[in-house]
């Protein structure tokens, strides 16, 4: 490597690609020749450009939701009913045909469903800049954020003092239902709160579900339906639900 | 293997859509095609889901981003003819090999420059370099991921970001002295 220039072998030292020995090879002969020097560093001014200049592509709130429903209507179980919806609709004949057809697979119990979405809307919120729509660890600021953007009002507590920061709040989308995310983080993990009206409904107690690394915990409470939703310990997530289930002023 | 549902899919593609959609900006260079391209993308990806065997959904999902960006190239007549990208060539003489070349104007080029002037300049590379740089530079890939998603040898990827980069320096910097071609 000596004799000639680094070549290729300059953007790969640039880019850590090099095995240790060739790297040490790299950085000596970038020692005696400056030419080599300088095209490094010229192609770090170059990356500084490009960082500086070009951000990643973040998707719009707008893409997600065009992606989701494509992806629904792909989805055979979906298909299923939205074929005996369509059927219906033709007449009770075809549907009832359909419905001899399609008895015997049983659909996807509709609790996996919502685990799914639940899980989906945290994911979508993991993404940079879409965590939060009102930022701000000021319950008296998030609460009335949501008034007038929802039917329902959210009930919004802070627990700083109890390890899970109020970080802000959002709306989100689960299934067809407009949910209030409240946005909780404790250390570096974001939990995601999500609670909607569910009148009538009888309370349930808080019921965990693990899924490819992430902690759900559902209950209903005073004709709300409440999910948390993270990569946290169970026992935490626990907590922050008792907490959020203590009775409040 | 059953077919997932659109949920769990979505468990595993949407985590990838900002890398997705950072490379069918690149390759498309357009936002709304872009977003198109990847949305087809991943819709195709999801019909396939089962054949998927591999252990780095990553690189596969960004394969068929890939491709579907190229597909929309080739329907533009926009798409790069492979033999121009012919690695045999002789790479053109870099303009900083000479060693009179005085370093401060390129420098203080570059740190001038704006941010629509460089998504130009990029736009103009051949899509096999603007893919590899955009990887690379925006998303952080090693090379052995990159390689998986664009499908040539290692050492491809390297020889195209070594060529890719040299080739935006020039006109970059060429850019700025002309007074802005392009």
């Amino acid at each position: 490597m000596n004799e000639s220039h680094l070549g290729e072998a300059l953007h790969a030292y640039l880019d850590n690609e090099l095995s240790a020995e060739r790297a040490l090879e790299a950085h000596s002969h970038l020692g005696s020749c400056p030419s080599c020097r300088r095209e490094l560093a010229q192609m770090r001014r170059l990356r500084d450009v490009l960082h500086r200049s070009l951000g990643p592509s973040e998707p719009s709130v707008a893409f997600f939701r065009t992606l989701q429903q494509s992806l629904r209507q792909a989805d055979p179980g979906r298909w299923r009913r939205r074929l005996a919806r369509a059927a219906w609709s033709a007449g009770p004949l075809a549907a009832a045909v359909l419905l001899v057809l399609f008895a015997l697979q049983p659909a996807r119990p509709p609790s996996n469903d919502l685990t799914g979405e639940v899980l989906a809307a945290h994911l979508r919120s993991l993404q940079p800049g879409h965590l939060t729509d009102v930022m701000s660890s000021d319950r008296h600021t998030v609460k009335p954020w949501f008034q007038g953007k929802l039917p329902f009002s959210p009930p919004v507590l802070d627990f700083s003092g109890q390890g899970f920061t109020l970080e802000g709040g959002r709306l989100d989308y689960v299934g067809s239902q407009e949910v209030a995310a409240l946005v909780y983080r404790s250390g570096q993990h974001a939990i995601n709160a999500l609670v909607w009206p569910a009148p009538g409904e009888r309370d349930v107690a808080p019921r965990a579900e693990t899924r490819a690394g992430f902690h759900a915990l559902h209950w209903v409470s005073d004709g709300m339906a409440w999910w948390l939703v993270s990569d946290i310990g169970e026992a935490d997530l626990q907590r922050l639900a008792s907490l959020l289930r203590t009775p409040h002023q | 293997m059953v077919q997932p549902s659109a949920e769990e899919f979505e468990r595993i593609a949407l985590p990838h859509s900002r890398a997705a959609l950072t490379l069918a900006r690149a390759l498309v260079r357009n936002d709304a095609d872009a977003e198109d391209v990847v949305q087809e993308a991943f819709l195709r990806a999801y019909k396939y889901f089962r054949g998927f065997s591999g252990e780095n959904a990553r690189a596969w999902l960004l394969s068929i981003v890939r491709n579907e960006g190229y597909a929309l190239l080739r329907k533009r007549g926009q798409a790069e003819p492979v033999d121009t990208l012919d690695e045999e060539r002789e790479p053109a003489p870099s303009p900083w090999s000479s060693e009179a070349r005085p370093e401060t104007p390129e420098s203080a080029l570059l740190r001038a420059i704006d941010g629509e002037t460089v998504r130009q300049a990029l736009g103009t590379l051949p899509a096999e370099f603007r893919e590899v740089l955009v990887l690379r530079e925006l998303e952080q890939y090693s090379y052995k991921e990159i390689a998986e998603v664009t499908q040539v040898p290692i050492g491809t990827v390297m020889s195209r970001l070594s060529r890719g980069r040299k080739l935006l320096h020039t006109r970059l910097t060429a850019n700025a002295d002309g007074g802005g071609r392009g």
